[in-house]
């Protein structure tokens, strides 16, 4: 009797402990190697984690290539992956900018990053052949969540990524469910989406409870809600860090809105002198290639 | 579309042809896979396998009625310069050089070869879906600029499996492709 007595006050005060337990989830998307906001968000992100507060750190795809930055295009990709590095993201999906330097520098990116690179809908053809994977699990201070990740399938280069499958979000992300992979306190859909697109996915699996997207360069200034699903974007070019804080009850594995704010950036002086390097590499080559071709 | 493609003089042969051009000096095929094309219609017929064997090496063997066994090497020797890559090519036919200049879902190929049959040529490839993509291109050979146009459609949504037509002057030319890995 005693024994069962102090069995189930240790339950109780488990419940207690397991109870409503506020996460922050602190989202970019479309960063496009925008290297002169990059200082102003890492300092919103330090100012985040000084509160000592949970936090989930993740990004919404298009992170390390954009060709209207030619500078910072043909060198940014390494630099891109070491802040993220720094900062402590937890994750990322891949956005189409994302695939654009081609099979062999993702490989090289995605060992770069300690972070875990996420795509469920872009499938490789043959098990363990990729190097991202379709989902993580995070244990957040006693908060499982259960990451999904989703890519677009506006202008892919899929001539360059023979050996993937591109399929339709809502089915990738039901086929993580299926797996087993709903044994979560919450599910984090990061998505290079546009918001209509991801209101559709929401529409037809209602399990999500957030989704973050990307691609279209969109902002919500208030999270869009379809059913239970909290559906968000920053805008794009690292002008914003997003900023959602969700209650979260494990043993209903319900949550509930706390406070969702767009926390603007701001510019500083950026070094290119590496990208004036390398861009003069990359121009003296194409053009002694073009020489040799041509004459 | 078809109209849009409907340019186009005579295919280019040799052991690096691409399925509706030559090709530049992206290695898409997994390392360990082996691809099948066979190429027919306007052209003589040509039936190719190609297998990458190192990250940076593919090798290749073609086979066609004048030339009955054409065997070539592409070594990748720069790519570190994304997004520029510049492969030299090997073969039984001559030497030469192949660049790609990877823009996301525009390639921009081009390449020349010396050797018993000297040739220059340039592509364009726009992916416009999974399964579609478009090419404008020009050979270079010993007559005029031979320009043709193309389309490849693919199966699934991935590029294992493909079907691709290319219009040239001298009519259509079919070809298949498949990847076995």
């Amino acid at each position: 009797m005693r024994r069962a007595l102090a069995f189930a006050a240790v339950l109780w005060i488990l419940g207690i402990g397991c109870s409503a337990s506020p996460l922050t989830i602190l989202y970019t998307n479309d960063l496009h190697l925008n290297f002169s906001r990059l200082a102003s968000i890492e300092q919103r992100i330090a100012e985040e984690r000084a509160r000592g507060m949970p936090i989930l750190l993740l990004d919404g795809g298009d992170a390390w290539q954009d060709f209207r930055r030619p500078l910072a295009a043909v060198w940014g990709a390494d630099e891109m992956v070491d802040w993220m590095n720094r900062v402590g993201y937890d994750a990322m999906t891949l956005g189409n900018h994302d695939l654009y330097w081609g099979p062999w520098r993702l490989e090289q990116l995605a060992e770069r990053a300690t972070f875990s690179i996420l795509c469920s809908n872009l499938r490789p053809i043959r098990a363990g052949s990729s190097p991202f994977a379709a989902s993580a699990r995070l244990d957040v201070q006693g908060t499982s969540v259960l990451l999904v990740g989703l890519i677009t399938d506006q202008w892919l280069p899929y001539p360059s990524y023979p050996a993937y499958r591109w399929i339709p979000p809502e089915k990738a992300v039901q086929e993580e469910l299926d797996r087993g992979a709903r044994r979560s306190d919450l599910l984090v859909v990061i998505a290079h989406l546009p918001i209509a697109e991801a209101i559709r996915v929401a529409s037809e699996v209602p399990a999500i409870d957030v989704f973050i997207t990307g691609h279209s360069h969109e902002r919500t200034d208030d999270p869009i809600r379809v059913g239970d699903t909290l559906i968000v974007q920053t805008g794009a070019f690292a002008e914003n860090l997003g900023r959602l804080v969700v209650d979260i009850d494990p043993a209903s594995e319900e949550h509930r809105l706390i406070a969702h704010e767009l926390l603007p950036t701001e510019k500083a002086p950026l070094d290119v002198e590496q990208g004036l390097l390398r861009l003069l590499a990359v121009a003296c080559t194409t053009a002694a290639v073009l020489l040799l071709v041509l004459l | 579309m078809f109209l849009f493609v409907c340019v186009g003089l005579t295919a280019l042969a040799g052991p690096w042809d691409a399925p509706l051009g030559r090709s530049g000096a992206l290695l898409v095929l997994p390392v360990g896979a082996t691809r099948l094309e066979v190429g027919f219609g306007a052209l003589e017929p040509n039936v190719r396998v190609s297998r990458r064997v190192a990250r940076r090496v593919d090798v290749a063997v073609s086979a066609r009625p004048s030339d009955l066994f054409d065997l070539g090497a592409k070594l990748v020797v720069v790519e570190d310069l994304v997004p520029i890559l510049v492969a030299v090519t090997v073969g039984t036919d001559g030497v030469g050089i192949a660049a790609t200049l990877f823009l996301g879902p525009v390639q921009i190929d081009g390449g020349k070869a010396w050797g018993e049959m000297p040739s220059r040529w340039g592509r364009v490839e726009f992916s416009i879906r999974p399964t579609v993509s478009l090419i404008l291109g020009v050979d270079v050979t010993e007559g005029p600029i031979d320009p043709y146009g193309g389309i490849r459609l693919f199966s699934g949504g991935h590029r294992m499996w493909e079907i691709g037509l290319a219009v040239r002057r001298s009519g259509i030319r079919w070809s298949l492709g498949d990847t076995l890995w």
